[in-house]
């Protein structure tokens, strides 16, 4: 299976959401990042069928997605950044009508829906009103209302956000264990989300794809541009302002700092292994490159 | 298909806001029964003895009771008072009848044959004279007139308040809620999902108007003790002490046929109010809004037309074609009416409902276009 971005752009009055993007995903997890206003949840809603492009088009093996209409969606599963919910219904009662909503027959959506609810360990709790729900079990039950067409295109926005630290641990396992045979597309400010499951990686910004690979090569770039260094207090501005830092952790001994720099920014400076935390700073966080 | 419209029923009827309003509605409506609570008296066997051709000397009683003030004044029971006002009525109903034709055709030999006037004064005296003059008799239908006011006043209130509480969330709440990202990607989400809140609408409008019409028969057959005078002619339709509503109506209905019609078009004028809200829904994605357009386009016509008595030609031609008429029914049948379509006279009635039809299923094609073409860029 392909999905391809065809040269998609979109405007929003004057303002180009989206500009010329293009790429290609194939079966395996995708980590979307950028900043916030990158369009990546612009592009996800384009990808998911509710949001026309003003330019370009987007294939599924070949096939324009608007062509295919309800044949794209039947295959298509998405769980946007905010993810609406019938308060008054249960998690049972909202997964069939989702269900329903998918084309499901009755019996087969029945058996589906328990497997999701154990799935995102909501069994226990199938029958209390969604309003009742705290933001982590919303989330949860979003990211089941996705899986449950077994879905060949999945689209996640921004999955893990209000999910607690075990949450996400179960979310990436779930990931790992679906995405043999179709394409997840996921965005996410939380690197690690993506760092150990997603097979490449779409850096975004200003609606532009900037890279697209995978992540080891991307990491590769950065190879010899990570540096930790011990320093003390008055050093510490200084350094800011000529070198993109990132973790600051304090110590007693003196503040233990993460530097981006082609060159040993420090005498006492020793090379790191690059990690996604380091990518996203390189890339989206241009000005202080120079 | 079914599990979709159950899910969207279900969404429309779980919510307390319909409860509440549906319960105080009928509050109101056990106040409105209570507060002409004299009026629900069965007087059929007073009425017994009158349901033949009333003579002059039925009418000179009738009058030496009006001129004593003991026995008529504003202790005189509501169902007594009716029965003297039924009997003193017949004359001038049939003097109406015969004024009615005269002037009709007065008019027929002013009117140029062949043209509109001609044709519709031509068929204004055809359903006269399908009618006939009134028969003279005094007839008692009060439990059918009382049931049929209700529909015409209180119906109207009831089902305008349970449409609009009930649809104007349909598209709203979901734009508002953003659930409409979750419904647009989805398989069904921008086919049959629409049809099934269309249903749904349907039949909750549907509901809540026989609900409203079987409390109503129920309540009417209780306090009464029967429904006697289904088979009495329209004109003769008229509560106690009240004038007769019907009494220049073209139509030779009777009580009961007429009763069907009422439901039939209050039912058809509900729906379609319904389907109205229902595409202003899919217009807005505040449930506030939609409330307030769709309760503007429902009331507005009948304060100005009705309430106001505004006679400028403009509000008369909205009222004219508006669901609160159409969901009232009274006006389109008590007098006649045409609308010229090609130089042919088309009666009120069957205007309205094809016009309604028209405009009903217009807006269906445009909330399916509307929410097809619906972006979630927000």
């Amino acid at each position: 299976m392909k999905l391809t971005i065809q040269d998609i752009s979109k405007q929003y009055k004057d303002k180009w959401a989206i500009s010329h993007f293009s790429a290609e995903l194939n079966n395996g997890v995708y980590g979307l990042l950028g900043p916030n206003g990158a369009g990546k949840t612009t592009l996800m809603r384009m990808l998911a069928d509710i949001l026309q492009p003003t330019a370009g088009n987007i294939l599924l093996d070949g096939e324009d997605i608007r062509t295919m209409g309800d044949g794209y969606r039947d295959l298509l599963g998405y769980l946007p950044q905010h993810c609406g919910f019938y308060k008054q219904f249960t998690a049972h009662r909202f997964l069939m009508y989702i269900a329903s909503l998918k084309g499901q027959e009755k019996k087969y959506a029945l058996a589906k829906v328990d497997e999701m609810l154990h799935l995102v360990g909501l069994a226990d709790h199938a029958n209390r009103k969604i309003k009742s729900f705290s933001g982590g079990m919303r989330r949860r039950l979003g990211i089941a209302q996705a899986l449950l067409n077994d879905p060949k295109v999945l689209i996640l926005d921004e999955p893990t956000a209000g999910l607690d630290p075990k949450e996400r641990i179960r979310f990436r396992n779930i990931l790992s264990e679906l995405s043999g045979d179709r394409i997840v597309l996921l965005s996410t400010h939380i690197v690690s989300d993506i760092e150990y499951v997603a097979k490449e990686v779409l850096l975004m910004n200003e609606g532009q794809l900037l890279k697209q690979d995978r992540l080891v090569t991307l990491l590769e770039q950065l190879k010899g541009m990570v540096w930790k260094a011990m320093i003390d207090e008055s050093q510490l501005s200084s350094l800011k302002r000529h070198y993109k830092v990132g973790n600051i952790l304090r110590q007693p001994s003196g503040i233990e700092v993460r530097i981006l720099s082609k060159e040993q920014p420090l005498p006492s400076a020793r090379t790191e292994t690059p990690g996604l935390e380091d990518l996203y700073l390189y890339y989206f966080n241009e000005e202080l490159a120079e | 298909m079914m599990d979709l419209l159950k899910h969207e029923l279900f969404k429309i009827i779980s919510r307390k806001s319909v409860l509440i309003v549906a319960v105080l509605l009928l509050l109101t409506y056990g106040l409105f029964i209570a507060s002409r609570s004299d009026h629900y008296h069965n007087a059929s066997q007073e009425y017994k003895p009158y349901e033949r051709v009333i003579t002059e000397a039925d009418r000179e009683m009738v009058l030496k009771v009006f001129e004593d003030e003991e026995r008529y004044n504003k202790d005189t029971p509501p169902s007594e008072r009716g029965l003297l006002q039924d009997i003193w009525d017949i004359q001038s109903m049939q003097a109406g009848y015969e004024r009615q034709l005269e002037e009709i055709r007065a008019q027929l030999d002013r009117s140029v044959l062949g043209s509109y006037e001609y044709k519709q004064h031509a068929l204004h005296e055809q359903l006269l004279l399908e009618k006939g003059p009134p028969s003279g008799q005094v007839y008692y239908n009060k439990p059918w007139a009382y049931m049929i006011d209700m529909i015409d006043q209180f119906g109207v209130a009831f089902m305008g308040a349970m449409i609009l509480i009930g649809l104007a969330s349909l598209y709203s709440e979901e734009y508002s809620t953003g659930m409409d990202s979750l419904l647009l990607s989805s398989r069904k989400g921008k086919g049959k999902l629409i049809t099934a809140k269309c249903c749904a609408a349907i039949i909750y409008t549907s509901s809540c108007c026989f609900l409203f019409a079987l409390i109503n028969i129920v309540v009417h057959a209780l306090l009464f003790g029967n429904l006697d005078g289904a088979n009495t002619p329209l004109y003769s339709l008229s509560k106690y002490g009240d004038s007769h509503p019907f009494g220049t109506s073209p139509y030779s209905l009777m009580v009961g046929q007429y009763y069907a019609i009422q439901l039939g078009v209050h039912l058809v004028g509900s729906v379609a109010f319904g389907l109205a809200v229902m595409f202003i829904s899919s217009l807005s994605a505040s449930s506030f809004v939609t409330l307030f357009v769709s309760g503007c386009i429902l009331g507005v016509p009948y304060l100005l037309n009705d309430l106001f008595n505004m006679q400028i030609q403009v509000i008369e031609w909205l009222s004219f074609y508006s669901y609160s008429q159409l969901m009232r029914v009274t006006r389109l049948f008590n007098y006649f009416q045409t609308v010229n379509l090609g130089n042919i006279p088309v009666l009120y009635p069957v205007a309205a409902l094809s016009v309604i039809t028209v405009v009903t299923g217009l807006l269906v094609w445009g909330t399916r276009l509307v929410f097809r073409k619906h972006q979630v860029s927000a």
